[in-house]
């Protein structure tokens, strides 16, 4: 099974999510910003889903998944947004990845990181 | 009517120079007739020839017969042979010529008629002289009055019609850039210069409006992004608390249902606090922002502060340093004061880049000084005005944040009579400065 990466300034929120994946028998890391992630994904193992906030300073959601398809080894790795900014669909079809708008079900957490890693252990 | 006038007076001289002539010829005539002299009297009426306007004169006995005269056309058609005897003086004038009848007389007595017609021509060909001046004057005048329609259209209808186009223009695209390109120094000049004034004033109120909705709509996106984040965390806690098995936990999974409801309670906090500072804004918008008065220490309330954050602070990784006094009293509101101090620190954590924080209270003066110093990112000279502005911030939107700590804090310490300053330049991080006076009501 692979790892989800969860990418979000706020501290509760990673918090909140990495805690109930990681309940759930998911192997969670997470990133306060792009260039947190970037750092992680170039020096580690790279997850089979990375769930992306797009409002962080320093470096954005957007930033970050442009960074991401420049590096050819990075680029492959699946990318689902999760932003609480309203139109979060054009947002997704401008970024061509899936887009969830917040507060997300967690269900629906559950079932999207089903999705990209495999059932948890 | 001075034509009029004039060719009236010419008429009458006419009547009484050709009735003076008249005289005179009969004068001449008188004798011839009593002498029955027909060549003295056509004499007398050759003398006539000298006048111009004399037509023809011919002189009558007592009888009325013909008896003399004188023509100065000779084709034209015979005199009358015969008049009435007894015909009184008179003029006439009748058409073309005037006829002048007068008794000839000596000494009382009768001895015949003189009948003189004169040429009317001096006077119709004075009258055709006042006819042509006349259309000749009223072509003149016409002339110039189109000369001065000219000029005034040149100076004001053009000029008029110039700023009433750019009125037009402004009207149908709504494009208050444009200006009126009349430079006069007259009436019309002052008109556009003020018109320009106008549509400047315009332009400055109108852009006003239009970043006032804009940042409306971008507060209305932050406020609800701002919401959504505690809520995000709450409904997925909420959530994971439901798909618990229902006993009574125990051991690890205690630890997990207790971390749990401190998140929980933490996001019903964050909400209070977002929904606190909107309420806030708009009780200062009505007006409706009042102090609870009361003999407070500010020190204990920083210390309260820096104890409440000590947690946040740890995990964030900053160091704070107080630099306190034994105390600082004054007639303060306790709750704003609090909230002063907290949000002025909550900055400080947001931008001090995880470096070491200053937080210090001095007392000088009758007033109170509370300074946050953070190392962090700083802000521009041109935003340290507007920062403290509703909606402002002097980041990018992906800071978060409502945009409205700085702008409560500001209208708490100018409640309290006070004021509040930034000094920051960028990376050189910033120093908040309230004053407030220690007796403030």
């Amino acid at each position: 099974m692979k790892s989800v990466m969860v990418v979000d300034d706020d501290d509760d929120i990673r918090e909140t999510i990495s805690g109930l994946l990681a309940q759930r028998g998911f192997q969670v890391t997470t990133a306060a910003d792009g260039n947190d992630a970037l750092q992680q994904l170039r020096s580690g193992d790279l997850p089979g889903l990375i769930l992306l906030d797009l409002m962080m300073p320093s470096m954005s959601g957007e930033e970050f998944r442009a960074w991401q398809m420049n590096d050819p080894r990075l680029a492959a790795v699946p990318v689902v947004v999760l932003s609480g900014a309203g139109m979060v669909d054009e947002v997704g079809k401008k970024m061509k990845v899936e887009a969830i708008s917040k507060p997300i079900e967690l269900t629906i957490l559950v079932d999207t990181v089903k999705r990209y890693c495999g059932a948890a252990e | 009517l001075v034509a009029a006038r004039e060719i009236r007076d010419i008429r009458e001289d006419m009547l009484s120079s050709s009735a003076l002539m008249g005289g005179v010829v009969a004068e001449y005539g008188a004798a011839a007739l009593a002498f029955e002299n027909r060549t003295a009297a056509e004499q007398a009426l050759q003398a006539l020839s000298k006048h111009e306007e004399v037509l023809d004169a011919a002189l009558y006995d007592r009888a009325g017969h013909y008896y003399a005269a004188y023509r100065r056309d000779p084709s034209a058609p015979p005199l009358a042979n015969e008049i009435g005897p007894r015909q009184s003086a008179g003029a006439t004038l009748d058409g073309a010529r005037i006829t002048i009848l007068r008794p000839v007389e000596v000494g009382g007595e009768r001895f015949g008629t003189l009948v003189l017609h004169t040429s009317t021509e001096p006077l119709t060909s004075r009258v055709r002289a006042y006819e042509q001046g006349l259309i000749w004057l009223a072509v003149g005048l016409l002339a110039a009055s189109l000369m001065l329609a000219w000029v005034l259209e040149r100076m004001i209808s053009r000029r008029l019609h110039g700023l009433a186009e750019v009125a037009g223009n402004i009207a149908r695209k709504g494009d208050y850039k444009v200006r009126a390109a009349d430079a006069g120094g007259d009436e019309i000049g002052v008109l556009a210069d003020a018109f320009n004034r106008m549509l400047t004033e315009i332009e400055r109120r109108q852009d006003e409006a239009l970043r006032a909705v804009r940042v409306r709509d971008e507060f209305l996106s932050v406020a609800s992004h701002e919401l959504k984040t505690p809520l995000t965390s709450l409904k997925l806690q909420v959530q994971g608390l439901l798909e618990m098995p229902p006993q009574i936990p125990d051991g690890k999974d205690a630890e997990r249902l207790k971390s749990s409801f401190a998140l929980t309670e933490r996001q019903v906090r964050r909400l209070e606090r977002l929904i606190g500072n909107l309420l806030d804004v708009s009780r200062i918008a009505v007006g409706r922002f009042q102090l609870q008065v009361e003999d407070v220490d500010l020190v204990s309330i920083v210390r309260d502060v820096a104890a409440q954050f000590s947690a946040e602070i740890h995990r964030a990784r900053y160091t704070l340093d107080l630099k306190l006094p034994e105390s600082a009293r004054g007639k303060w509101d306790p709750l704003r004061l609090e909230q002063v101090v907290v949000n002025l620190l909550s900055n400080a954590l947001k931008y001090g880049n995880g470096k070491p924080i200053e937080l210090a209270v001095e007392v000088q003066n009758g007033h109170a000084r509370l300074s946050v110093r953070d190392q962090g990112i700083g802000v521009e000279e041109v935003h340290h005005e507007r920062i403290f502005e509703r909606f402002e911030r002097a980041v990018s939107l992906n800071y978060g944040g409502l945009g409205l700590g700085l702008y409560i804090t500001k209208q708490i310490v100018l409640a309290h009579g006070g004021s509040i300053r930034v000094e920051s330049a960028p990376g050189a991080g910033s120093t908040f400065v309230v004053e407030i006076p220690r007796g403030s009501s």
